[in-house]
């Protein structure tokens, strides 16, 4: 996962620092949060698909990990470990989410985006919304933080076989949802 | 896709666009591309989705209040770089004119507040023209000699007659040449051991006939005026323009409570230093990536101003305006002006309970442009003096 980076200090040393003395540990903070803070909510909003839900997860990922840095935790994959964090707290949202369904109309949880969108764009979103949730997760990290095959078996705590097949029938299924629209949009 | 190797074209073709098809499946997958429309077909859905998604632009920004809250739970200022552009545009529509109006407001508010207090410091300060009557005299006559000394006033005086004007021994002279009451050690050249001997049984015995006063001195007067280190803490509660619409961090234990100390300069002037700590909300505009970008943040920040503070005469018993003017900056934001004008009750003589009326203005600056933060409110607090 690249990010938009503004300095060149590693990514492990910030996280180092995060640990230090309360400037330091601010100013590494806050290059962090530039460099993945985009990706991290991409992640919970496609994810999750529902902005309330994703901007508390996406809160909640990185309190979470700048407390665990302060137990001078070792780290080699920022990115990974921010989206690990993210996907737990996503499942966890979802499976919330599940609990509390019934008890509500469905049509509730559908909110309209408050922010415009292409029309691709929102089929496409919709067409994610409607695929299973291990589909969904791995056409995410796949197409909106561009992990690699084995990186995002590491995260989801997959085969790499298994991860080449999900990935490969969630692109399927999304061009299937959105066939009738192809032809407008994909010349 | 009815049939194995259509399965498997598509499976080579989506390895090869996410880079995880090796070198020698490429030229086989670029064979079936040339040959195979169906593929190709295929190949272009892919394309148009992967570029829509790398378009998704709201879902690769975090909405400025989630970096916000972020911030502020951790302790740290929020980032400039980290906003929602998208919500920016919204929000400035809407709240463009109740903002404007708002902010009118504020301002004047804020202005007539300081602009009250500097009036008042300056009428109350002691002018040259007005010298006499600023002087509480005691004046002791004997035959054919004056003496005037400065002194504060015992309470003792308060048996003492009217004012006689024949017996004052303020001339219409010495009004027009105030220099004329100027210090003992001016006159003291003059005195003899007689003047000393009068001087010393004037203090002796105060209820002497032969003492007058020029002007009526009000009881109240009479309570000890600070002229030591006074120190003192005080909170706020105060409005702010913009409002916050993010939540600041919070301190339950120093946040809009400021400390300061104040060195008397005399009777009614003293200066010193104050600090605090309270949350500044900020709302400004920049330029980012050629879009017009609102940013919204709640910083809980340090302060600290230097201080002037006038304590007027009382205007009831035990009771004294006050007005102060401060100049400093916010940690990490700007300069910091506030004023204030209020009352201070004084039951004691070292103890004072302050309420009045607080303005401050914050000023900062982002991309060249300067951007403020007004507040008004009420303060209260205590001063203890040493």
């Amino acid at each position: 996962m690249s990010g938009n980076k503004t300095d060149n200090t590693p990514d492990a040393e910030l996280f180092y620092r995060l640990s230090g003395e309360k400037e330091k540990a601010e100013a590494a903070f806050t290059e962090l949060y530039a460099r993945y803070g985009g990706r991290v909510f991409a992640y919970c909003l496609r994810f999750l698909g529902q902005r309330d839900e994703a901007q508390d997860v996406y809160q909640e990922t990185f309190i979470r990990f700048y407390e665990s840095a302060q137990k001078d935790r070792e780290m080699t994959n920022v990115p990974g470990y921010l989206l690990k964090i993210a996907r737990n707290l996503c499942l966890n949202q979802r499976r919330n989410r599940k609990q509390t369904v019934e008890f509500e109309d469905y049509q509730s949880l559908v909110q309209p985006s408050t922010t415009e969108k292409t029309e691709f764009l929102q089929l496409i979103t919709t067409a994610l919304d409607m695929l299973p949730d291990d589909y969904r997760e791995v056409f995410v990290l796949r197409e909106y933080e561009g992990l690699s095959y084995a990186e995002i078996a590491e995260i989801v705590g997959a085969s790499l076989s298994n991860v080449k097949v999900r990935i490969f029938r969630a692109k399927q299924k999304i061009r299937d949802i959105l066939a009738p629209y192809m032809t407008e949009f994909s010349g | 896709m009815s049939n194995p190797n259509e399965y498997m074209d598509s499976r080579m073709l989506h390895a090869f666009m996410d880079g995880e098809l090796g070198g020698t499946h490429e030229e086989v997958l670029f064979q079936k591309l040339s040959s195979n429309a169906e593929l190709r077909a295929e190949m272009q859905d892919h394309i148009a989705i992967r570029k829509a998604v790398q378009h998704d632009i709201e879902a690769f920004t975090p909405p400025a209040s989630a970096t916000a809250a972020i911030f502020a739970s951790l302790g740290f200022t929020i980032p400039s770089a980290t906003v929602n552009a998208a919500s920016a545009n919204n929000a400035t529509a809407h709240a463009a004119g109740a903002s404007a109006l708002r902010h009118m407001w504020f301002s004047t508010t804020s202005a007539i507040l300081a602009t009250v207090a500097a009036v008042l410091l300056y009428f109350q300060f002691p002018l040259p023209f007005d010298a006499v009557g600023s002087i509480v005299e005691r004046v002791v006559s004997t035959p054919g000699e004056t003496v005037v000394i400065e002194e504060p006033a015992p309470i003792s005086d308060l048996a003492i007659p009217p004012a006689s004007p024949a017996r004052s021994a303020v001339t219409p002279a010495m009004r027009e040449n105030p220099s004329a009451l100027l210090p003992p050690a001016v006159e003291v050249r003059d005195v003899t051991p007689r003047d000393l001997e009068l001087l010393a049984a004037a203090v002796a015995a105060p209820e002497q006939p032969g003492r007058v006063r020029n002007e009526q001195v009000r009881f109240y007067d009479l309570i000890p005026r600070p002229d030591g280190v006074t120190f003192y803490a005080r909170n706020v509660s105060m409005r702010s323009d913009p409002s916050p619409t993010v939540v600041s961090q919070s301190d339950p234990w120093f946040s809009n409570m400021n400390v300061g100390v104040l060195y008397a300069l005399g009777d009614n002037h003293a200066i010193g230093i104050e600090g605090g700590r309270e949350a500044f909300s900020q709302h400004f505009f920049g330029t980012e990536l050629g879009m017009r970008v609102r940013y919204e943040q709640n910083p809980l920040a340090y302060w600290a101003t230097a201080v002037y503070q006038f304590t007027g005469d009382a205007l009831l018993p035990h009771v004294h305006p006050f007005a102060q003017l401060q100049a400093g900056g916010a940690f990490d934001l700007g300069p910091l002006a506030r004023a204030t004008l209020g009352l201070k009750f004084r039951p004691f003589d070292r103890i004072a309970v302050v309420v009045g009326a607080e303005g401050s203005v914050l000023m900062y600056r982002f991309q060249n442009n300067w951007f403020s933060t007004n507040k008004v409110g009420m303060t209260y607090g205590v001063s203890y003096e040493f």
